[in-house]
Protein backbone atom coordinates (compact mmCIF):
# COMPACT_ATOMS: atom_id res chain seq x y z
CA UNK A 1 0.00 0.00 0.00
CA UNK A 2 1.30 3.44 -0.88
CA UNK A 3 -0.91 5.33 1.57
CA UNK A 4 -4.62 5.79 2.00
CA UNK A 5 -6.46 8.46 0.05
CA UNK A 6 -8.06 11.16 2.11
CA UNK A 7 -10.44 11.95 -0.71
CA UNK A 8 -11.77 8.42 -0.73
CA UNK A 9 -13.33 8.77 2.69
CA UNK A 10 -14.67 12.19 1.70
CA UNK A 11 -16.31 10.82 -1.46
CA UNK A 12 -17.77 7.88 0.43
CA UNK A 13 -19.36 10.20 2.98
CA UNK A 14 -20.70 12.49 0.23
CA UNK A 15 -22.31 9.59 -1.65
CA UNK A 16 -23.83 8.29 1.57
CA UNK A 17 -25.33 11.72 2.22
CA UNK A 18 -26.82 11.77 -1.28
CA UNK A 19 -28.19 8.29 -0.56
CA UNK A 20 -29.96 9.65 2.50
CA UNK A 21 -31.75 12.26 0.42
CA UNK A 22 -29.48 15.31 0.50
CA UNK A 23 -28.92 16.77 -2.94
CA UNK A 24 -27.38 20.19 -3.42
CA UNK A 25 -24.39 20.29 -1.13
CA UNK A 26 -22.98 16.76 -1.34
CA UNK A 27 -23.85 16.34 -5.02
CA UNK A 28 -22.38 19.77 -5.79
CA UNK A 29 -19.17 18.75 -4.02
CA UNK A 30 -19.05 15.52 -6.02
CA UNK A 31 -19.72 17.49 -9.19
CA UNK A 32 -16.75 19.74 -8.41
CA UNK A 33 -14.53 16.71 -7.85
CA UNK A 34 -15.55 14.74 -10.94
CA UNK A 35 -17.09 16.93 -13.64
CA UNK A 36 -13.86 17.95 -15.39
CA UNK A 37 -12.62 14.37 -15.51
CA UNK A 38 -15.96 13.11 -16.80
CA UNK A 39 -16.28 15.93 -19.33
CA UNK A 40 -12.75 15.24 -20.59
CA UNK A 41 -13.56 11.55 -20.93
CA UNK A 42 -16.78 12.47 -22.75
CA UNK A 43 -15.10 14.79 -25.24
CA UNK A 44 -12.44 12.23 -26.09
CA UNK A 45 -14.59 9.10 -26.10
CA UNK A 46 -17.79 10.52 -27.56
CA UNK A 47 -16.16 13.20 -29.70
CA UNK A 48 -18.88 15.74 -29.08
CA UNK A 49 -19.41 18.51 -26.56
CA UNK A 50 -23.15 17.95 -26.42
CA UNK A 51 -22.69 14.26 -25.64
CA UNK A 52 -19.93 15.05 -23.14
CA UNK A 53 -22.39 17.32 -21.32
CA UNK A 54 -24.95 14.53 -21.41
CA UNK A 55 -22.36 12.17 -19.94
CA UNK A 56 -21.80 14.49 -17.00
CA UNK A 57 -25.48 15.25 -16.42
CA UNK A 58 -26.71 11.68 -16.80
CA UNK A 59 -23.92 10.35 -14.56
CA UNK A 60 -25.06 12.60 -11.72
CA UNK A 61 -28.71 11.74 -12.26
CA UNK A 62 -27.92 8.03 -12.12
CA UNK A 63 -25.56 8.62 -9.20
CA UNK A 64 -28.40 10.28 -7.31
CA UNK A 65 -30.73 7.40 -8.15
CA UNK A 66 -28.19 4.71 -7.22
CA UNK A 67 -26.74 6.37 -4.13
CA UNK A 68 -29.21 4.66 -1.72
CA UNK A 69 -27.74 1.35 -2.85
CA UNK A 70 -24.12 2.43 -2.34
CA UNK A 71 -22.32 0.19 0.13
CA UNK A 72 -18.85 1.26 1.26
CA UNK A 73 -18.01 -2.35 2.05
CA UNK A 74 -18.35 -3.27 -1.63
CA UNK A 75 -16.10 -0.65 -3.17
CA UNK A 76 -14.78 2.89 -3.00
CA UNK A 77 -16.74 6.01 -3.83
CA UNK A 78 -14.50 6.62 -6.83
CA UNK A 79 -15.20 3.17 -8.21
CA UNK A 80 -18.91 3.78 -7.72
CA UNK A 81 -18.86 7.07 -9.66
CA UNK A 82 -16.70 5.74 -12.48
CA UNK A 83 -18.73 2.55 -12.80
CA UNK A 84 -21.87 4.62 -13.35
CA UNK A 85 -20.10 7.01 -15.73
CA UNK A 86 -18.65 4.14 -17.73
CA UNK A 87 -22.12 2.68 -18.28
CA UNK A 88 -23.47 6.06 -19.32
CA UNK A 89 -20.55 6.53 -21.73
CA UNK A 90 -21.16 3.14 -23.31
CA UNK A 91 -24.87 3.89 -23.66
CA UNK A 92 -24.16 7.25 -25.27
CA UNK A 93 -21.51 5.76 -27.52
CA UNK A 94 -23.95 3.12 -28.72
CA UNK A 95 -26.52 5.75 -29.43
CA UNK A 96 -23.98 7.73 -31.42
CA UNK A 97 -22.56 4.81 -33.35
CA UNK A 98 -25.89 3.29 -34.33
CA UNK A 99 -26.00 3.11 -38.09
CA UNK A 100 -29.58 2.78 -39.27
CA UNK A 101 -29.73 1.17 -42.70
CA UNK A 102 -33.04 2.66 -43.70
CA UNK A 103 -34.94 5.75 -42.75
CA UNK A 104 -37.75 3.56 -41.49
CA UNK A 105 -35.58 2.12 -38.75
CA UNK A 106 -35.77 3.92 -35.46
CA UNK A 107 -32.41 3.84 -33.71
CA UNK A 108 -34.20 2.85 -30.53
CA UNK A 109 -35.09 -0.42 -32.20
CA UNK A 110 -31.48 -1.33 -32.87
CA UNK A 111 -29.86 -3.94 -30.71
CA UNK A 112 -26.89 -2.98 -28.52
CA UNK A 113 -24.86 -5.35 -30.71
CA UNK A 114 -24.60 -2.47 -33.16
CA UNK A 115 -22.13 -0.88 -30.83
CA UNK A 116 -18.52 -1.22 -31.87
CA UNK A 117 -16.66 -3.53 -29.51
CA UNK A 118 -13.38 -1.65 -29.89
CA UNK A 119 -15.06 1.52 -28.72
CA UNK A 120 -16.20 -0.17 -25.54
CA UNK A 121 -12.62 -1.32 -25.12
CA UNK A 122 -11.37 2.24 -25.46
CA UNK A 123 -13.92 3.38 -22.92
CA UNK A 124 -12.85 0.65 -20.51
CA UNK A 125 -9.21 1.55 -20.94
CA UNK A 126 -9.69 5.28 -20.53
CA UNK A 127 -11.82 4.82 -17.43
CA UNK A 128 -9.34 2.20 -16.19
CA UNK A 129 -6.45 4.66 -16.27
CA UNK A 130 -8.54 7.35 -14.58
CA UNK A 131 -9.58 4.93 -11.86
CA UNK A 132 -6.06 3.59 -11.44
CA UNK A 133 -4.87 7.16 -10.86
CA UNK A 134 -7.38 7.45 -8.08
CA UNK A 135 -5.90 4.48 -6.23
CA UNK A 136 -2.66 6.41 -5.68
CA UNK A 137 -1.91 8.44 -2.58
CA UNK A 138 -3.00 12.07 -2.85
CA UNK A 139 0.65 13.19 -3.03
CA UNK A 140 1.57 10.90 -5.90
CA UNK A 141 -1.63 11.45 -7.85
CA UNK A 142 -1.34 15.22 -7.60
CA UNK A 143 2.12 15.20 -9.16
CA UNK A 144 1.07 12.95 -12.04
CA UNK A 145 -2.15 14.89 -12.64
CA UNK A 146 -0.37 18.25 -12.66
CA UNK A 147 1.97 16.89 -15.30
CA UNK A 148 -0.61 15.07 -17.35
CA UNK A 149 -3.77 17.19 -17.06
CA UNK A 150 -2.04 20.55 -16.82
CA UNK A 151 1.22 19.96 -18.73
CA UNK A 152 3.35 21.36 -15.92
CA UNK A 153 7.09 20.71 -15.90
CA UNK A 154 8.73 19.25 -12.80
CA UNK A 155 10.03 22.66 -11.71
CA UNK A 156 6.58 24.18 -12.13
CA UNK A 157 5.11 21.32 -10.08
CA UNK A 158 7.75 21.87 -7.37
CA UNK A 159 6.87 25.58 -7.28
CA UNK A 160 3.14 24.96 -7.26
CA UNK A 161 3.29 22.43 -4.43
CA UNK A 162 6.18 24.14 -2.64
CA UNK A 163 8.17 20.93 -2.42
CA UNK A 164 11.79 20.18 -3.46
CA UNK A 165 12.45 18.99 -7.01
CA UNK A 166 13.74 15.67 -5.63
CA UNK A 167 10.37 15.08 -3.97
CA UNK A 168 8.56 15.72 -7.26
CA UNK A 169 10.81 13.12 -8.90
CA UNK A 170 10.36 10.52 -6.22
CA UNK A 171 6.57 11.00 -6.14
CA UNK A 172 6.50 10.74 -9.92
CA UNK A 173 8.46 7.50 -9.76
CA UNK A 174 6.40 5.90 -7.00
CA UNK A 175 3.18 7.18 -8.57
CA UNK A 176 4.01 5.63 -11.91
CA UNK A 177 4.89 2.34 -10.22
CA UNK A 178 1.63 2.44 -8.30
CA UNK A 179 -0.25 3.16 -11.54
CA UNK A 180 1.36 0.15 -13.20
CA UNK A 181 0.41 -2.11 -10.27
CA UNK A 182 -3.16 -0.80 -10.24
CA UNK A 183 -3.52 -1.37 -13.97
CA UNK A 184 -2.13 -4.89 -13.55
CA UNK A 185 -4.69 -5.61 -10.86
CA UNK A 186 -7.39 -4.32 -13.15
CA UNK A 187 -6.30 -6.54 -16.00
CA UNK A 188 -6.15 -9.47 -13.61
CA UNK A 189 -9.69 -8.74 -12.44
CA UNK A 190 -11.16 -8.91 -15.93
CA UNK B 1 27.88 10.55 -11.59
CA UNK B 2 25.01 8.68 -10.11
CA UNK B 3 23.72 10.64 -7.17
CA UNK B 4 21.77 8.80 -4.45
CA UNK B 5 18.35 9.72 -5.84
CA UNK B 6 19.08 8.55 -9.36
CA UNK B 7 16.79 5.48 -9.33
CA UNK B 8 13.79 7.61 -8.62
CA UNK B 9 14.56 9.82 -11.64
CA UNK B 10 13.24 6.93 -13.75
CA UNK B 11 9.64 8.10 -13.39
CA UNK B 12 10.35 11.63 -14.60
CA UNK B 13 12.64 10.14 -17.27
CA UNK B 14 9.96 7.97 -18.90
CA UNK B 15 7.42 10.80 -18.68
CA UNK B 16 9.87 13.11 -20.46
CA UNK B 17 9.92 15.51 -17.52
CA UNK B 18 13.69 15.75 -17.09
CA UNK B 19 15.73 18.72 -18.30
CA UNK B 20 18.16 17.85 -21.13
CA UNK B 21 21.14 17.93 -18.78
CA UNK B 22 19.41 15.66 -16.24
CA UNK B 23 18.34 13.39 -19.02
CA UNK B 24 21.92 12.91 -20.21
CA UNK B 25 23.01 12.25 -16.67
CA UNK B 26 20.25 9.68 -16.19
CA UNK B 27 21.11 8.01 -19.51
CA UNK B 28 24.59 7.38 -18.09
CA UNK B 29 23.11 6.02 -14.86
CA UNK B 30 20.72 3.79 -16.78
CA UNK B 31 23.54 2.27 -18.83
CA UNK B 32 25.09 0.85 -15.69
CA UNK B 33 22.03 0.13 -13.52
CA UNK B 34 20.40 -3.27 -13.91
CA UNK B 35 17.52 -2.35 -11.59
CA UNK B 36 16.50 0.67 -13.67
CA UNK B 37 16.91 -1.25 -16.91
CA UNK B 38 14.62 -3.97 -15.61
CA UNK B 39 11.98 -1.45 -14.62
CA UNK B 40 12.25 0.82 -17.66
CA UNK B 41 9.89 -1.14 -19.94
CA UNK B 42 7.17 -1.51 -17.31
CA UNK B 43 7.17 2.16 -16.41
CA UNK B 44 7.21 3.14 -20.07
CA UNK B 45 4.06 1.07 -20.57
CA UNK B 46 2.38 2.80 -17.62
CA UNK B 47 3.46 6.20 -18.98
CA UNK B 48 2.02 5.39 -22.42
CA UNK B 49 -1.31 4.47 -20.87
CA UNK B 50 -1.27 7.61 -18.76
CA UNK B 51 -0.63 9.75 -21.83
CA UNK B 52 -3.28 7.96 -23.89
CA UNK B 53 -6.06 8.60 -21.38
CA UNK B 54 -8.25 11.69 -21.82
CA UNK B 55 -7.33 14.80 -19.91
CA UNK B 56 -9.69 16.56 -17.56
CA UNK B 57 -11.50 19.43 -19.29
CA UNK B 58 -13.60 22.04 -17.51
CA UNK B 59 -17.22 21.74 -18.64
CA UNK B 60 -19.31 24.83 -19.51
CA UNK B 61 -19.92 26.86 -16.37
CA UNK B 62 -23.71 26.52 -16.50
CA UNK B 63 -23.63 22.72 -16.60
CA UNK B 64 -23.26 22.55 -12.81
CA UNK B 65 -26.50 24.45 -12.22
CA UNK B 66 -28.32 22.51 -14.96
CA UNK B 67 -27.16 19.19 -13.53
CA UNK B 68 -28.11 20.03 -9.96
CA UNK B 69 -31.44 21.44 -11.11
CA UNK B 70 -32.21 18.25 -13.00
CA UNK B 71 -31.47 16.15 -9.93
CA UNK B 72 -33.26 18.57 -7.60
CA UNK B 73 -36.34 18.40 -9.77
CA UNK B 74 -36.05 14.62 -9.82
CA UNK B 75 -35.76 14.63 -6.04
CA UNK B 76 -39.07 16.41 -5.56
CA UNK B 77 -40.81 14.08 -8.00
CA UNK B 78 -43.41 11.64 -6.72
CA UNK B 79 -41.50 8.37 -6.90
CA UNK B 80 -37.79 8.92 -7.40
CA UNK B 81 -36.72 5.36 -6.85
CA UNK B 82 -39.42 3.86 -9.02
CA UNK B 83 -39.02 6.22 -11.95
CA UNK B 84 -37.67 4.48 -14.99
CA UNK B 85 -36.73 6.74 -17.89
CA UNK B 86 -35.62 3.71 -19.90
CA UNK B 87 -39.18 2.60 -20.44
CA UNK B 88 -40.09 6.04 -21.68
CA UNK B 89 -37.21 6.07 -24.11
CA UNK B 90 -38.39 2.93 -25.78
CA UNK B 91 -41.73 4.40 -26.63
CA UNK B 92 -42.32 4.56 -30.35
CA UNK B 93 -42.71 7.88 -32.02
CA UNK B 94 -45.97 8.05 -33.87
CA UNK B 95 -45.37 9.60 -37.23
CA UNK B 96 -41.85 9.87 -38.61
CA UNK B 97 -41.25 6.16 -38.24
CA UNK B 98 -43.89 5.62 -40.90
CA UNK B 99 -41.85 7.53 -43.44
CA UNK B 100 -42.76 9.18 -46.69
CA UNK B 101 -46.05 10.82 -47.39
CA UNK B 102 -47.65 9.59 -44.19
CA UNK B 103 -45.00 11.34 -42.14
CA UNK B 104 -45.40 14.55 -44.08
CA UNK B 105 -49.15 14.43 -43.64
CA UNK B 106 -48.79 13.73 -39.96
CA UNK B 107 -46.27 16.54 -39.58
CA UNK B 108 -48.56 18.98 -41.31
CA UNK B 109 -51.48 17.92 -39.18
CA UNK B 110 -49.42 18.21 -36.03
CA UNK B 111 -48.31 21.67 -37.06
CA UNK B 112 -51.89 22.86 -37.10
CA UNK B 113 -52.60 21.14 -33.85
CA UNK B 114 -49.70 22.93 -32.22
CA UNK B 115 -49.00 21.74 -28.73
CA UNK B 116 -51.17 19.67 -26.52
CA UNK B 117 -50.74 20.01 -22.82
CA UNK B 118 -51.50 17.20 -20.44
CA UNK B 119 -52.46 13.89 -21.96
CA UNK B 120 -51.80 10.28 -21.19
CA UNK B 121 -50.69 9.35 -17.74
CA UNK B 122 -48.53 6.30 -18.14
CA UNK B 123 -47.21 4.04 -15.43
CA UNK B 124 -43.71 5.48 -15.72
CA UNK B 125 -44.34 9.14 -16.35
CA UNK B 126 -46.86 11.72 -17.36
CA UNK B 127 -46.84 12.94 -20.93
CA UNK B 128 -46.94 16.61 -20.19
CA UNK B 129 -46.54 18.15 -23.58
CA UNK B 130 -46.31 17.16 -27.22
CA UNK B 131 -45.05 19.77 -29.61
CA UNK B 132 -44.29 20.21 -33.27
CA UNK B 133 -41.57 22.68 -33.99
CA UNK B 134 -41.24 24.37 -37.37
CA UNK B 135 -38.86 26.75 -39.08
CA UNK B 136 -40.14 30.18 -40.09
CA UNK B 137 -40.09 29.15 -43.75
CA UNK B 138 -41.91 25.92 -42.93
CA UNK B 139 -39.24 23.79 -44.58
CA UNK B 140 -38.07 22.04 -41.43
CA UNK B 141 -39.96 20.39 -38.61
CA UNK B 142 -39.23 18.53 -35.43
CA UNK B 143 -41.23 16.69 -32.81
CA UNK B 144 -40.80 16.83 -29.09
CA UNK B 145 -42.45 15.08 -26.19
CA UNK B 146 -42.00 16.24 -22.65
CA UNK B 147 -42.58 13.60 -20.02
CA UNK B 148 -42.78 14.47 -16.36
CA UNK B 149 -41.03 11.75 -14.44
CA UNK B 150 -39.98 11.19 -10.89
CA UNK B 151 -36.61 12.41 -12.12
CA UNK B 152 -37.80 15.70 -13.59
CA UNK B 153 -38.72 16.34 -17.19
CA UNK B 154 -37.40 14.22 -19.95
CA UNK B 155 -37.65 15.58 -23.47
CA UNK B 156 -37.57 13.25 -26.44
CA UNK B 157 -36.69 15.28 -29.47
CA UNK B 158 -36.43 14.20 -33.07
CA UNK B 159 -35.95 15.83 -36.40
CA UNK B 160 -34.67 14.79 -39.80
CA UNK B 161 -34.47 18.32 -41.13
CA UNK B 162 -31.67 19.99 -39.20
CA UNK B 163 -28.52 20.45 -41.27
CA UNK B 164 -25.19 19.36 -39.82
CA UNK B 165 -23.48 22.44 -38.41
CA UNK B 166 -19.86 23.48 -38.91
CA UNK B 167 -17.46 22.04 -36.35
CA UNK B 168 -17.73 23.71 -32.96
CA UNK B 169 -21.32 24.79 -33.43
CA UNK B 170 -24.26 22.94 -31.93
CA UNK B 171 -28.02 23.01 -31.58
CA UNK B 172 -29.63 23.89 -28.29
CA UNK B 173 -33.20 23.17 -27.23
CA UNK B 174 -34.85 25.80 -25.07
CA UNK B 175 -38.02 26.22 -23.07
CA UNK B 176 -39.05 29.80 -23.76
CA UNK B 177 -41.46 32.03 -21.88
CA UNK B 178 -44.26 33.80 -23.76
CA UNK B 179 -42.40 37.10 -23.56
CA UNK B 180 -39.22 35.57 -25.02
CA UNK B 181 -37.85 37.85 -27.77
CA UNK B 182 -34.64 37.57 -29.79
CA UNK B 183 -33.53 40.90 -28.38
CA UNK B 184 -34.54 39.93 -24.86
CA UNK B 185 -34.44 36.17 -24.45
CA UNK B 186 -36.32 34.61 -21.56
CA UNK B 187 -35.62 30.93 -21.90
CA UNK B 188 -34.07 27.96 -20.13
CA UNK B 189 -31.80 25.47 -21.83
CA UNK B 190 -32.79 21.83 -21.97
CA UNK B 191 -29.43 20.81 -23.42
CA UNK B 192 -27.43 20.68 -26.60
CA UNK B 193 -27.21 18.16 -29.41
CA UNK B 194 -25.86 17.38 -32.84
CA UNK B 195 -27.52 15.53 -35.72
CA UNK B 196 -25.74 12.31 -36.67
CA UNK B 197 -23.89 12.10 -39.98
CA UNK B 198 -27.14 11.27 -41.76
CA UNK B 199 -28.65 14.52 -40.51
CA UNK B 200 -30.93 12.76 -38.03
CA UNK B 201 -31.41 14.19 -34.58
CA UNK B 202 -32.69 11.79 -31.95
CA UNK B 203 -32.00 12.97 -28.47
CA UNK B 204 -33.34 12.55 -24.98
CA UNK B 205 -32.65 15.56 -22.82
CA UNK B 206 -33.33 16.16 -19.17
CA UNK B 207 -34.45 19.47 -17.79
CA UNK B 208 -35.97 20.98 -14.71
CA UNK B 209 -38.32 23.40 -16.40
CA UNK B 210 -42.05 23.74 -15.92
CA UNK B 211 -43.64 23.95 -19.41
CA UNK B 212 -46.58 25.77 -17.86
CA UNK B 213 -44.23 28.71 -17.26
CA UNK B 214 -42.06 28.22 -20.34
CA UNK B 215 -44.56 26.92 -22.88
CA UNK B 216 -42.67 27.37 -26.15
CA UNK B 217 -39.97 25.04 -27.41
CA UNK B 218 -37.22 26.64 -29.46
CA UNK B 219 -34.18 25.18 -31.17
CA UNK B 220 -31.28 27.52 -31.84
CA UNK B 221 -28.01 27.00 -33.67
CA UNK B 222 -25.34 28.14 -31.24
CA UNK B 223 -21.95 29.41 -32.40
CA UNK B 224 -19.94 27.47 -29.80
CA UNK B 225 -18.49 30.65 -28.35
CA UNK B 226 -18.46 29.27 -24.83
CA UNK B 227 -21.23 31.65 -23.83
CA UNK B 228 -23.95 29.67 -22.01
CA UNK B 229 -26.52 32.38 -22.69
CA UNK B 230 -28.51 32.19 -25.92
CA UNK B 231 -26.23 33.68 -28.55
CA UNK B 232 -27.28 31.82 -31.68
CA UNK B 233 -30.01 32.00 -34.24
CA UNK B 234 -33.39 30.37 -33.69
CA UNK B 235 -34.06 27.74 -36.32
CA UNK B 236 -37.19 25.98 -35.04
CA UNK B 237 -40.02 27.09 -32.80
CA UNK B 238 -43.25 25.58 -31.55
CA UNK B 239 -46.55 27.34 -31.10
CA UNK B 240 -46.93 27.94 -27.36
CA UNK B 241 -48.89 25.34 -25.41
CA UNK B 242 -52.43 26.34 -24.67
Amino acid sequence: MTGARKDDERETVLIERVGKGEVDEPLGALYDMYSARLYGLGIRLLGDRGLAEELVQETFLRLWRSAPRFDRELGSGTTFVFTIARRVAIDLRRRRSSRPHAVLVDERDLEPAHAIAASDGEIELAFGVREALDTLSDEQRTVLVLHYDHDLTQSEIADRLEIPLGTVKSRTYHGLRGLRRALERKTADV
Amino acid sequence: MSEPGAHTDLGAYVLGMLEPRERESFDRHLAGCAQCQAELGELQAAARLLRSAPKAVDPPADLRARTLAAVQSAAVGPEPAAASPRTIRRRRWPSLALGGAVAVAAATAALFLGIRLGGDVGPSGELELQATLASAAGDATAFAEVVKLGIGREIDFRSDDLPILPKGEFYELWFAALEDRPSEPNRISAGTFHPDENGRSRVTLTAAVDPALYPTLVVSAEPGDGDPAPSGEDVLRSAPAE
